[in-house]
């Protein structure tokens, strides 16, 4: 399916909801749920946080799915709420005390498969690594973690960017590379 | 050393694909006759593929996103609460029951000079007669409530005083 078409399904959709449908409603949260749940989880750095960040971003999109107007992106404007919620989120919460993804995901059992075929060293390596990115990570400003969340986890495009966080290219450029800069300098270990 | 530093800022959008025309000629041109920038390129690639390598999120299962959906279904359905009364308490602290008599007094002579202009500072519209202040009774228990309406502004105004203690924790 193209960008169009999506596009044009996701305004069908909207429209549909806002009238009660609730299948509509159910089709866009799960058309979206894993990526909205990858910026939350990669913004918070915990899956229970990274969920109830998740929860609010629905019930904040759905409860103003009026004001989208369809000249952006549907995910565009969801990924926005998507980012606000987290910001949220952590501003209430704090930051929690640290436990690296993998750690948690092995406790739940819910490690990637990738990953749950490591060597135990690999794995060790890894939490390490894991641990000292989630810190470089947190230890940014909140826009320029935003902006090195929706690129480089997300792959968005500077625009897209720009538009999510309601500035211009080159502020995202700005941001981006001094986010950059520093997460250079914290990880020098490992690159 | 200049036209480094500004291709080093280039850099990233340039790696990203998010540089076009002459801009990256421009970067292109330079990286093939300087090292040092070359350098700069290659560390950012490293920590593209070091944060790419990471971007692994744990997986989550149908049960779960059942369970998500169900708490956002939920709370869409239930029923917006209920707006605010129209008399809302102005403020609500534990005081003595003559402080709501006195200011509704004061409210009621102030309205009283202001609807017969008598106010030395008395704009045009306070000079305005017809202005109606009234005593209304409240509903709410320990507490009085004020009309205030000025017709030339199409100003109202309502209080209402409450000695009422407010809750724990909000």
């Amino acid at each position: 399916m193209s960008n169009l078409d999506s596009h044009d399904d996701d305004i069908r959709m909207v429209r549909q909801s806002l009238e009660g449908d609730a299948l509509a409603s159910r089709y866009l949260f799960d058309k979206y749920r894993d990526r909205v749940f990858r910026i939350a989880y990669r913004y918070l750095g915990n899956r229970e946080d990274a969920m109830d960040a998740l929860q609010q971003a629905f019930i904040n999109a759905f409860a103003s799915l009026s004001s989208f107007t369809g000249q952006s992106s549907f995910y565009t404007w969801l990924a926005r709420i998507a980012v606000n919620s987290s910001i949220d989120l952590r501003r209430k919460r704090g930051r929690r005390a640290e436990k690296t993804r993998d750690q948690e995901a092995l406790e739940l059992g819910r490690l990637p498969k990738r990953q749950s075929e490591s060597t135990p060293e690999e794995l060790v390596e890894r939490n390490e690594l894991e641990e000292a990115l989630g810190n470089a990570i947190e230890e940014l400003p909140e826009l320029q973690k935003a902006v090195v969340v929706l690129h480089t986890h997300e792959q968005m495009s500077y625009k897209e960017i720009a538009e999510i966080l309601g500035c211009s290219i080159g502020t995202v450029m700005s941001r981006l590379f001094y986010a950059r800069k520093k997460l250079q300098k914290k990880l020098a270990d490992y690159l | 050393m200049r036209v480094c530093r500004k291709v080093m800022r280039l850099l990233n959008a340039f790696d990203d694909g998010e540089l076009h025309g002459k801009k990256r000629d421009f970067v292109s041109a330079h990286l093939e006759e300087c090292d040092s920038c070359r350098f700069e390129l290659e560390g950012i690639r490293r920590l593209r593929k070091l944060l790419e390598a990471a971007a692994d999120v744990p997986d989550v299962d149908s049960k779960e996103w059942e369970q998500q959906w169900e708490a956002v279904r939920e709370n869409l359905a239930t029923p917006a609460p209920r707006k605010a009364p129209v008399f809302l308490p102005l403020w609500t602290f534990r005081r003595p029951a003559w402080t709501t008599v006195a200011a509704a007094v004061m409210l009621v002579v102030v309205g009283v000079f202001v609807g017969t202009g008598i106010l030395p500072w008395s704009t045009e519209a306070m000079a305005e007669p017809g202005i109606i202040v009234t005593l209304v009774e409240s509903d709410v228990e320990n507490s009085s409530a004020m009309y205030y309406y000025c017709p030339t502004t199409d100003l109202t105004v309502i209080s209402l005083v409450s000695e009422q203690e407010p809750d724990e924790g909000q």
